[in-house]
């Protein structure tokens, strides 16, 4: 089986509008340096319309398509830092409408801006409760480092229920803040919490050479390959995966795309079937260390409950 | 808009051509594919596209489009235009 362990909807309903103006002006600014492209606004457009996927039929078109079988729903809480559409309960009920229109296709990670204080956190909680999600989506760039004392509340409720933290590491949308993103922050929070596990989000794409040391020496932090395919690397993505691929921290390696980056590229098809046929990403890299990076780390890293609805299945590159 | 499939698909090699400013050595036809070449990235292929729909008169729905990653000029413009 092949999991995604890093996947958004791609909707203007949970996306807020400055993030994809942030997004929209990069790739602006990108193309005027060219001399080429559409004007902003048509861009701007464009972009919006690729986000109509309310009910991530889209999504799971691409699954199929491309042999995933399950993916984690991301759903960061920007609501203190930009305009939001839907507040956080609005938010979590529809993810959870979205994982019972498409039964076993969906984990969701739910974000939670930690400044809401014990209050947020109990709020928290209770729609983990409500719906049974799997995992807390943390954002650093908003504001706040992940080993702050403020998170800790939120971190306990982790912790009771076994469920991952995913922790956003580098860049982001321009207007965000980027040193709270600094992978290393991470490191006295598993310290404080070390039967929590955390993924660094990006972490097997940006600041590799602290990442895959954070990894490789604390026994709960996981990498997270989401972006590679929309990244900046030396040589191209495929190159730089089977480099991560050979640093000997394959049991920590959880592969996720960040859908829906990339759909200009062909998409998920198009990402899985460069990774599975393709000759370059995956040379040298053993077969049981493959079924951890596609799909067995992350059932590692769920609670108990969550890895047991996924069903057994052939290994990867089996499916397609 | 009448399309001249013939004048479109030369000025889109011509296009690509242009974009990598004669730094590829690879020849440009309208069945090379644009990114597993490298001839395109993300960004090159947004451009490429916007162009395309300029000079079509037409919208290109990505969304439908299943080129992916072997996308070449002959299967853009077939999309576009159907």
């Amino acid at each position: 089986m092949i999991y995604d362990g890093h996947c958004h909807v791609a909707s203007t309903d949970f996306i807020p509008e400055a993030f994809i103006g942030d997004v929209v002006a990069g790739m602006s600014r990108r193309l005027a340096a060219a001399s080429a492209g559409p004007a902003p606004q048509r861009l701007h457009d464009d972009y919006v319309a690729h986000h109509q996927d309310h009910h991530a039929d889209r999504l799971v078109a691409e699954m199929d398509a491309a042999g995933v079988a399950r993916a984690v729903l991301m759903v960061p809480d920007f609501s203190l830092v930009m305009p939001t559409k839907l507040g956080l309960a609005e938010m979590a009920r529809r993810h959870h409408d979205i994982q019972r229109r498409h039964p076993g296709r969906f984990w969701v990670y739910l974000g939670a801006d930690p400044r809401r204080g014990p209050e947020g956190a109990d709020a928290f909680a209770d729609l983990l409760d409500e719906y049974g999600f799997d995992g807390f989506k943390l954002y650093p760039p908003c504001g706040f480092s992940p080993s702050d004392r403020i998170v800790y509340p939120y971190y306990e409720v982790c912790r009771s229920r076994s469920l991952p933290v995913f922790v956003h590491t580098g860049p982001t949308a321009h207007s965000l803040t980027f040193t709270p993103a600094e992978a290393l922050l991470i490191d006295q929070a598993a310290r404080d919490f070390p039967d929590v596990t955390f993924v660094l989000g990006h972490g097997g794409v940006t600041d590799v050479e602290v990442t895959s040391y954070l990894a490789a020496y604390r026994p709960n932090i996981y990498l997270d390959t989401g972006g590679f395919a929309a990244s900046p690397l030396p040589g191209g993505w495929p190159a730089h995966l089977n480099r991560l691929f050979r640093m000997g921290v394959n049991h920590k390696i959880i592969f996720g795309t960040d859908w829906p980056l990339n759909q200009l590229t062909g998409g998920l098809p198009r990402l899985l079937g460069e990774i599975l046929e393709g000759d370059e990403v995956l040379a040298g890299v053993p077969r049981r260390d493959r079924d951890l990076i596609l799909g067995g780390n992350l059932l590692r890293v769920l609670s108990p409950e969550s890895a047991s609805v996924a069903a057994p299945g052939p290994p990867p590159g089996t499916v397609r | 808009m009448d399309v001249d499939t013939a004048t479109l698909h030369q000025e889109l090699v011509e296009w690509i051509e242009n974009w990598n400013e004669g730094e590829t050595d690879r020849p440009v036809t309208v069945d090379t594919p644009l990114l597993t070449t490298g001839l395109l990235d993300s960004m090159g292929m947004v451009a490429y596209l916007s162009f395309l729909e300029d000079r079509s008169g037409r919208k290109f729905d990505m969304m439908s489009f299943p080129g992916g990653r072997s996308a070449t000029i002959r299967q853009t413009v077939e999309h576009c235009l159907q």
